[in-house]
């Protein structure tokens, strides 16, 4: 055992003293499941096998991260859901797909680590936040626009971040003082979203904002008409108890969850014709899935995972979904798991680097050659036309750089 | 089908499942959620076994492994939504503290950015030294260092006034 001299470290042990202890009930390690399963990964890894298995029951588990903004018109909703069971993704037009795929390290005016939280249809705007050493100053704010910063601004709170930016340049995000409040950016300032605790997920084109009213995770989804707008309930159905909006399109069609009380949540849609509507559940391997986590709209397009939970494991798998004929198409082999779908119906997913996928191409986007040791890539935005997608690698270190994908 | 190798993988895998179920379960809190994390880390174990059975510390080796599940969970954004809502079920009540002070305390932590939680937890809960830990989270003792502050720091903010609730010096 180890002394800690110190008294401070005499405290923090104290402090986290009510944790300690072992878990009380019997093991349910499987060792005999553990081999078999092992021998099977040896054969694929999960990001090719489209399918990714992960062996975590439902505690804290999430609806997935939503945001960003999107171009869409709306479409009245078929009446059933349906489901294509092969990977097939039917794009009209050529190209077939991204090529010469480059990557840059975004500015960050001399700041070793920075993030990129959110980008603009155009492929042009983004924002992000800077880490300056020490942080005794807070993290400031950052706008590029045309991979320059046009701004950096400090808000004043906790944890403060922006979520996305339309291509005007607006920007909306929450930082906490000391609940969650949601902010909008625009013409060099920043200035609060009307109706208090809250948060706020997307702006489009149009200046229209959603996200949620009330505590984090447990709020209610709202819609803000502008950013000067007071915010407007979206309506939850029965049994719902919380839920947030975490994306809209041009057309006004907002994804979002809902969450029934006790449960995790799921896929919902308010939809610019004034009708909403839970997201059909896919057929996975002949098995309905047990919740869809949506991602991102655009264009009538939303991407998101289906969660398949069996009594003792929870496999996920790829999904894009067409609104306007309520159906959804399995994502091929190698996509990794979508995290944003141009209007062009490209999608960006995260894999062992981001992935754009075409049809049943994907076009595996280069890492960022100056990075030493084991990097992931979470990937925030990608344009209209499927060639500029923003992200940022996490290394060791807790090392991150925002990094911007150019495509021809 | 089991041959040498996986006779010594059976061996040290049941030899060091109750020390990794207790790492698992100091990191997330949670009985099952703890299983599965320790599922997964002897699955990958299995996997890469017949690379790393000769090494000199396989147990830390497979310590590491589990926290980096544990983070790589996290960063997935498995935590993102339902972030610092307690469990259905209730939580055993362990060594007198009450279930509530547990249950706060828990929703604290796990508001603390993932790695904050791991030096947390692996510092003041499994006793590692700054080494250690820097070892298995693949960076400095400066940084172990660093994020221990920021940690502390951190969920003594989002504990607020009810730290004055909790038992123990602070």
């Amino acid at each position: 055992m180890n002394q800690h001299p110190d008294s401070a470290d005499r405290d923090a042990v104290a402090l986290l003293s009510p944790l300690a202890g072992d878990p009380a009930g019997p093991s349910r390690i499987d060792v005999a499941g553990a081999m078999a399963e092992g021998r099977r990964r040896r054969r694929t890894r999960w990001w090719t096998s489209g399918m990714a298995v992960v062996a975590v029951t439902a505690t804290t588990a999430a609806g997935g991260t939503l945001a960003f903004s999107a171009l869409g018109r709306p479409t009245p909703p078929p009446p059933r859901p349906a489901v294509t069971p092969s990977p097939s993704i039917a794009v009209a037009a050529p190209p077939a797909g991204p090529k010469d795929c480059t990557v840059s390290r975004l500015p960050t005016a001399g700041i070793e680590k920075a993030l990129v939280t959110g980008g603009d249809a155009s492929g042009r705007w983004h924002v992000g936040r800077l880490y300056p050493p020490g942080g005794g100053q807070g993290r400031p704010l950052v706008v590029w626009r045309d991979g320059k910063i046009v701004s950096q601004i400090r808000v004043g709170g906790s944890d403060d971040s922006f979520v996305d930016i339309n291509s005007r340049g607006q920007a909306v995000g929450s930082g906490f003082d000391p609940e969650i409040r949601p902010y909008a950016y625009r013409d060099g300032k920043v200035k609060p979203l009307a109706g208090g605790e809250g948060a706020a997920s997307a702006i489009n084109d149009a200046g229209v904002v959603v996200g949620s009213l009330g505590p984090l995770y447990e709020g209610v989804p709202a819609r803000w008409a502008s950013v000067t707008a007071k915010p407007q309930r979206l309506p939850l159905p029965a049994g719902a108890e919380s839920g947030e909006a975490g994306d809209i399109d041009e057309a006004g069609n907002v994804l979002g969850t809902i969450t029934p009380k006790g449960k995790e949540g799921t896929g919902y849609l308010w939809l610019a014709d004034g009708t909403a509507r839970r997201m059909p559940l896919p057929e996975v391997d002949g098995r309905k899935a047990t919740m869809f986590w949506p991602a991102a709209i655009r264009d009538g397009w939303v991407v998101g995972r289906a969660v398949i939970d069996t009594a003792d494991t929870r496999s996920f798998a790829f999904f894009r979904y067409r609104i306007a004929s309520n159906t959804y198409e399995r994502l091929v082999s190698g996509a990794g798991m979508p995290a944003r779908v141009a209007a062009n119906g490209w999608v960006v997913g995260e894999a062992d680097r981001p992935v754009i996928t075409v049809g049943k191409r994907n076009t595996k986007l280069p890492a960022d050659p100056k990075l030493k040791g084991e990097q992931q890539y979470i990937v925030e935005s990608i344009s209209d036309d499927g060639l500029v997608v923003a992200g940022y690698s996490a290394g060791p270190n807790t090392e991150n750089h925002p990094l911007l994908w150019r495509c021809r | 089908m089991t041959n040498g190798s996986d006779a010594e993988y059976l061996a040290y895998v049941h030899g060091r499942t109750t020390g990794l179920r207790r790492t698992a379960y100091l990191l997330c809190g949670d009985e099952h959620h703890a299983d599965d994390l320790v599922q997964e880390t002897i699955t990958k174990l299995y996997v890469r076994w017949s690379r790393i059975s000769g090494v000199d510390n396989i147990d830390a080796y497979v310590h590491t492994m589990l926290v980096r599940i544990f983070l790589d969970e996290k960063r997935r954004g498995w935590w993102k939504v339902r972030l610092g809502v307690p469990p259905d079920r209730p939580a055993p009540a362990h060594h007198g503290h009450g279930v509530e002070e547990r249950a706060v305390l828990r929703a604290a932590l796990s508001q603390v950015p993932p790695r904050q939680q791991a030096v947390l937890v692996l510092r003041f809960l499994c006793d590692q030294s700054i080494a250690d830990v820097a070892r298995v989270l693949s960076c400095s003792e400066g940084t172990v260092k660093s994020q221990t502050a920021h940690g502390l720091t951190a969920l003594r903010r989002i504990l607020g006034d009810r730290i004055h609730s909790l038992g123990g010096t602070r």
